[in-house]
């Protein structure tokens, strides 16, 4: 083995980005006997603002070894099987982005071209009603996709929503247990290698100095060591993101415990409803060119369907992504590496997405330029990737009721995006891609959701004539409405009181 | 708005494997919604050639509903269990590059990650040597790989060497019994319609043949080529310039793989057919002419071509398509002709165009071959870029430009043996990894998430693999066995 092997890794911030990578290491790199610390301070606040999550996640704690009961109580979880969009297309207008496709599965034309040609939702009623997630959703209720291919009760999946906070605390626990010790401090300095510019050691306030192989920044959107020691640099994707402030608001749990986030668009951003077990975050994003700040808390307040349990947490960020996110011995995972807005509950995604190509490339010898490089063109296409995405709900929208939605529609968007939208409008086909997080279902459902219906689709849909195709549509929709029907209700599942009990001990 | 004409008619200019495959494929898939097809069999006959396919044959082969045994006995074919290659590190030098599986994943750890955490370094003969088709091809043995996904008989995989004439006129049986029609003709002038897209191609006589979409499968890209923005994109060029081809008939044992040979300036590629042994020579005319490249094969009967690799970046223009050789021209070692003729009409269905205009289909189709069509090539330069022979063609041959994909797939192999993430593979990663590790290039470092698995029991566990491979090969039945019985009627199991 060289001499020049990594030894010590120091994580840099606290939050769900540096604990999860913290209980990923200390998990998966058990063979190279590393020494991984993490320093993080409590006077300095977490985000915590991803508390939507995606399916992904699943897989995360799964790789853990995390039991999902045992999760779900300690982060005071719900299910979530969808993100409902509202006012987003038209003001009154609402669609679900679900995990998972419309239709029936298996079939090898999409569904939604068959929904189109038939007349789309004058004649066979809204896409929304072609989804077992989306009815379940609608009725409150949850259950575990099944196991078997052939069912089409396996053809969804879920994520959750959580407690943030509570969700990085479980980590930690989960981390010290492998041996992962935390400092608490706050840090002053970073220090480098003259020559070479790798960092060396972190100051602390109060003088203390840590030294490290490999640092991983997860300080948040400052980005102590990869921006201001490593000087990455920031693609600026305001032009296209233009939301750059956000309050969060925490209410009072309501009756029901809806599997759903909803994001509900407003006069220049928008506002999320994520129901957890013992409260509904709530938050409002929004683009400070357009509106501010007392009137954004005015709307936000506004939407809040029980009583507020805090003040305000106002935030302010720059949508786009450090252009480098791994420089000679520094990773930069979560907000110090890019910032997207919550819209499609991406954030955790990504701090995954960093940690999984972390594990595969994370160095055991000299330092080897080809690792960084996978590192950071891997991270590009998920971000670029997410970016088209959430443009894409801000771009495809017929409302001209404020400046803010005026300049959305009208703003130039990347080439990438257009031609994924032109190539949907003209034909109904989502561009294929491996990789990246959002698969077809997802595109189609929201690309119809915006308004964007294709104006030609399959020519293989003429073998089903018109009266079949509708008659077979008709049948699905109410053999879905009756499926969920007869699902348990979401609260049930959860069983409260058992959680609740389990978190007081 | 008049609902969009879907397409009452596609005329495929050229036969061949790529025009009868594309029209089989199509004829056989698109039942109730399939236009009329016409192939209009035009052209000279290319050099008598050959296919050596990937696996992904099969699923094409599937597709159209073609057993392996009638594909075999139709073509005097063989099963190809993957890739022999000689003397490409030096002389004497050999390792095998086998299809399927090579030993079995930990969760995120490769298995060569696995071979390196135990001998801090991974050897190709090593790691070919736990993949069943390594053990069957060295004892010339073969069977299809068992269903039941516990056996390991289940992890082989295979393509086959096919005669292309006979293989051209199976496929073409299989488009005429789906209804589609044949014109023995020659495509002759093209007539446009004002929009700027084709309207019909006349025949020799000048009669013309009208269709809402042209398939362009000629040798020369004769159709396409007359509408192209975009041109041919030509690979840097490698000394190897020119190819022999003869085929020799041969008794005896029938090896289910195909072999290159590397040699002083060129290399050979034999290709292992029933009763005969296909040749194929790419060599470099500056350091032998013609007349020394029939010396080496011993024979007069000899055809001879100019060979150079590239492509078309926008095959697809206004109402037609390019597949074959009219689309790209790939070094042999990427075996993948008949592989981009399958994934052309899958994807071509996938965004069947209307009669009218199909801009956007056209440009998501070229934006996706484009990808596919660079992984192929790179895979192909690959043993150019690293094979390790001495002489100045071959040192050349290793300083010819690849693309920085290419550049960093090798670099980041080299670093720590994983295989840089891409899109719209040709050959799966196993594959990559073999061929890098076939050509010597050992990595330096391994994968982390391997350090965490304890070395007796990974030691235990890959002896009870290489066991496996070795025993599951042993209770194969012989190549030219299997070959005998399909002759006199039998299927494979």
């Amino acid at each position: 083995m060289s001499d020049n092997r990594v030894r010590r890794v120091l994580i840099i911030g606290g939050g769900t980005a540096g604990w999860m990578t913290a209980a990923a290491l200390s998990n998966g790199l058990q063979g190279l006997e590393l020494d991984i610390q993490l320093v993080e301070s409590e006077t300095i606040g977490t985000v915590g603002v991803g508390e939507s999550t995606i399916p992904h996640i699943r897989y995360f704690n799964a790789s853990l070894g995390i039991d999902e009961s045992d999760f779900v109580r300690r982060t005071r979880a719900t299910y979530k099987l969808a993100i409902e969009f509202r006012d987003w297309n038209r003001i009154g207008d609402r669609y679900m982005h679900p995990f998972g496709a419309f239709g029936t599965p298996g079939s090898e034309i999409g569904f939604h071209h068959h929904w189109t040609r038939v007349g789309g939702a004058h004649r066979a009623g809204p896409l929304d009603a072609f989804s077992l997630p989306i009815a379940m959703a609608r009725r409150n209720r949850f259950a575990p996709p099944a196991t078997d291919p052939s069912s089409p009760l396996s053809t969804y999946s879920y994520a959750y929503q959580f407690d943030a906070g509570l969700y990085a605390r479980y980590l930690r626990e989960y981390a010290e247990t492998r041996g992962v010790t935390r400092t608490e401090g706050r840090i002053r300095e970073i220090e480098l290698q003259q020559e070479s510019g790798f960092a060396e050691a972190v100051i602390l306030d109060d003088g203390r100095r840590i030294a490290a192989d490999f640092f991983i920044d997860c300080s948040g959107f400052r980005g102590l060591v990869i921006e201001q020691a490593m000087q990455a640099g920031y693609d600026d994707w305001s032009h296209w993101l233009p939301c750059d402030r956000a309050i969060a608001l925490p209410s009072a749990s309501t009756d029901e415990f809806p599997p759903y986030t909803r994001a509900t668009a407003l006069e220049a951003g928008w506002a999320w409803r994520i129901p957890l077990q013992h409260r509904v975050g709530n938050g409002h994003v929004y683009a400070s060119a357009f509106m501010d700040d007392s009137r954004a808390e005015a709307l936000l307040r506004e939407q809040l369907e029980g009583e507020p349990l805090a003040q305000p947490n106002r935030l302010r960020f720059l949508a786009g992504k450090r252009r480098q996110q791994w420089v000679r011995n520094c990773v930069s995972i979560g907000l110090s590496s890019g910032f997207l807005e919550p819209l499609e509950s991406t954030s955790i995604h990504l701090i995954q997405a960093a940690i999984g190509n972390l594990l595969d490339l994370f160095p055991t010898g000299a330092w080897d330029p080809a690792d960084t490089a996978e590192f950071n063109r891997i991270m590009d296409v998920e971000y670029t990737r997410v970016r088209d995405f959430l443009i894409l709900h801000y771009k495809a929208t017929s409302r001209t009721d404020t400046e803010f939605w005026v300049y959305c529609r009208n703003m130039d968007i990347p080439d990438s995006l257009a031609s994924k939208i032109e190539l949907f409008r003209e034909r109904g086909i989502v561009a294929a891609y491996e990789h990246g997080v959002f698969l077809e279902p997802s595109w189609v459902a929201v690309m119809i959701g915006q308004g964007i219906l294709p104006e030609r689709t399959d020519p293989r849909c003429l073998a089903y004539p018109d009266d079949r195709a509708l008659a077979a549509m008709a049948g699905l929709r109410s053999d879905l409405a009756a499926r969920a029907e007869s699902m348990p209700r979401h609260t049930a599942v959860l069983d409260l009181d058992a959680a609740a009990a389990a978190a007081a001990v | 708005m008049t609902a969009p004409r879907p397409l009452s008619s596609l005329l495929i200019a050229g036969g061949g494997p790529a025009g009868w495959g594309f029209a089989a494929l199509l004829s056989q898939r698109l039942q109730g919604a399939a236009p009329e097809i016409s192939v209009m069999e035009t052209g000279a006959p290319t050099i008598p050639d050959i296919v050596s396919t990937l696996p992904s044959i099969r699923t094409f082969h599937a597709a159209l509903g073609l057993a392996d045994a009638d594909a075999i006995r139709r073509c005097s074919g063989s099963f190809k269990l993957g890739e022999r290659f000689e003397d490409f590190s030096g002389a004497g030098s050999s390792a095998f590059l086998p299809y399927g599986e090579i030993g079995a994943g930990i969760g995120p750890v490769r298995f060569h990650q696995q071979l390196a955490r135990l001998s801090d370094g991974v050897s190709s003969p090593a790691y070919a040597e736990y993949a069943l088709a390594t053990r069957a091809a060295a004892d010339n043995r073969f069977a299809p790989p068992a269903k039941d996904p516990r056996s390991f008989l289940s992890t082989l995989d295979y393509g086959f060497h096919l005669d292309a004439d006979a293989y051209t006129t199976l496929l073409r049986e299989i488009a005429v019994r789906n209804g589609v029609k044949v014109l023995h003709d020659e495509a002759g002038a093209i007539d446009y319609g004002n929009d700027g897209r084709i309207a019909s191609i006349r025949l020799t006589a000048g009669e013309p043949v009208a269709a809402d979409f042209f398939v362009d499968a000629t040798p020369d890209g004769r159709i396409v080529r007359k509408l192209c923005s975009g041109g041919w994109r030509a690979d840097p060029p490698l000394p190897f310039d020119r190819v022999a081809c003869m085929r020799r008939p041969q008794d005896g044992t029938v090896p289910p793989f195909t072999t290159n040979r590397a040699m002083p300036a060129g290399w050979l590629r034999q290709i292992p057919l029933a009763g005969s042994l296909h040749n194929k020579l790419t060599f470099a005319s500056d350091y032998l002419d013609d007349g020394q490249a029939s010396a080496m094969l011993g024979s007069d009967s000899i055809d001879f071509a100019d060979h150079a690799c590239g492509f078309r970046p926008a095959p697809w223009q206004a109402n037609c398509l390019a597949i074959g050789p009219a689309a790209w021209r790939l070094d042999p070692l990427a075996a993948a002709d008949m592989h981009l003729v399958a994934s052309a009409g899958e994807r071509f269905m996938r965004l069947l165009p209307h009669a009218g205009s199909s801009a956007a289909e056209a440009s998501e189709y070229n934006r996706l071959f484009c990808e596919e069509i660079a992984t192929a090539r790179d895979f192909a330069r690959l043993f150019q870029r690293c094979q390790s022979r001495g002489e100045p063609v071959w040192k050349a041959a290793r300083k010819t430009p690849v693309s920085n994909e290419l550049a960093h797939a090798l670099a980041l192999f080299e670093s720590r043996g994983r295989i840089a993430r891409r899109e719209n593979l040709v050959h799966d990663e196993t594959r990559w990894i073999a061929a890098f590790l076939a050509m010597g290039v050992r990595p330096r470092n391994h994968d982390p998430q391997a350090g965490a698995l304890g070395r007796r029991a990974l030691t235990e566990r890959t002896a009870r693999i290489a066991e496996m491979a070795r025993q599951s090969a042993e209770s194969m039945p012989g190549h030219d066995r299997m070959l005998a019985r399909i002759a006199a009627g039998g299927s494979t199991p």
